[in-house]
């Protein structure tokens, strides 16, 4: 079932990201944040297999809610039906970026699994993966409250599968967000602030950047 | 855990993969900026699917990270694509040349 799901997911995912790049299949902007929508919907599913709830709900609402009403907002708003662009590249630059990026992945690929102790099969270090008994910090909180009323074999049973069950769910995440990592979490309330009027004064109609205000006069007024 | 981290990672890296392409390719800045949305999903992967292998959480605050930084970058950058476009008309990376790039 499992299995099942990923591969619904993983294919939905990758096939609909390839519709959002691929000028044939997405002829509009329109279709290809359409086409967004659904990679970030699989994606969601993705992330909810890997058990982390709270963030597949956030990438639905931020995600697929606000970034890309904000994108779909923006291409209505610039009135794109289709894409005003010159002529299209040759044939030698298309096929030689597609070169330069499917390097890249390969790269990528041999070094994430190179770093994972095996080649690009799909079996995992079991060095890496004997870290992974538990969430070690929540086991140990865990047991200082077990050992006192159940015997030491246990209370280790007890809170492992105790921790796993919790793992991924709003208050273990909230838990780690706001005790280790509450500097980061306010500079990002501050980047947000900022991003806000930010946003608001670039967008403005008419935007006086200082020293450049004849330049803006002459060829803003013209399109 | 019946599915192995490596074909998370694999899907991870695909996605990073079409958003390269999508940069390098399109010339249109609202598909770019799809295709850095598309680069930044394949890591908070990654970090979830480590998360997840190492039973530790950390890489779910990294990713929750990214997407609050990622909600502010769209913000910005389609500011800046709407100001480009009062300006030049078009929404062509290649029309945008005032720094002579």
């Amino acid at each position: 079932m499992e299995k099942v799901l990923f591969i619904l997911f993983a294919g939905g995912a990758i096939l609909s990201a390839i519709a959002v790049i691929l000028p044939v299949m997405a002829r509009t902007p329109v279709h290809s944040a359409l086409a967004l929508v659904v990679t970030f919907l699989c994606l969601a599913g993705l992330y909810a297999l890997l058990a982390a709830h709270v963030l597949a709900v956030l990438q639905i609402l931020v995600y697929a809610g606000a970034i890309m009403v904000l994108f779909l907002f923006v291409i209505m708003l610039l009135n794109l039906g289709q894409e005003r662009t010159g002529p299209p590249k040759r044939a030698t630059s298309r096929v030689l970026t597609s070169a330069v990026a499917i390097a890249l992945v390969l790269l990528l690929t041999g070094q994430i699994f190179g770093a994972l102790g095996t080649s690009v099969g799909f079996k995992t270090n079991p060095a890496v993966m004997a870290g992974s008994t538990g969430p070690d910090q929540c086991v140990a909180s865990c047991l200082t409250r077990e050992v006192a009323t159940h015997p030491k074999k246990d209370a280790r049973k007890i809170c492992q599968t105790e921790c796993w069950e919790s793992f991924g769910s709003l208050r273990s995440v909230g838990r780690t967000l706001f005790s280790d990592y509450l500097v980061p979490f306010e500079l990002l309330s501050i980047l947000l602030l900022i991003a806000l009027p930010g946003a608001l004064i670039l967008a403005k109609k008419n935007l006086d950047l200082p020293g450049s205000s004849e330049t803006q006069l002459s060829e803003g007024n013209e399109s | 855990m019946s599915i192995p981290i490596s074909w998370y990672l694999l899907v991870a890296i695909i996605l990073f993969g079409i958003g390269i392409l999508a940069i390098l390719t399109r010339r249109n800045v609202i598909v770019l900026f799809m295709g850095i949305e598309l680069m930044l999903n394949g890591c908070n992967l990654t970090f979830l699917a480590f998360s997840r292998s190492f039973g530790n959480s950390v890489g779910h605050v990294s990713a929750f990270l990214v997407i609050a930084i990622a909600a502010a970058e769209a913000a910005i950058g389609l500011a800046i694509t709407l100001a480009v476009f009062r300006h030049k008309g078009s929404v062509d990376v290649n029309e945008v040349r005032s720094l002579r790039g």
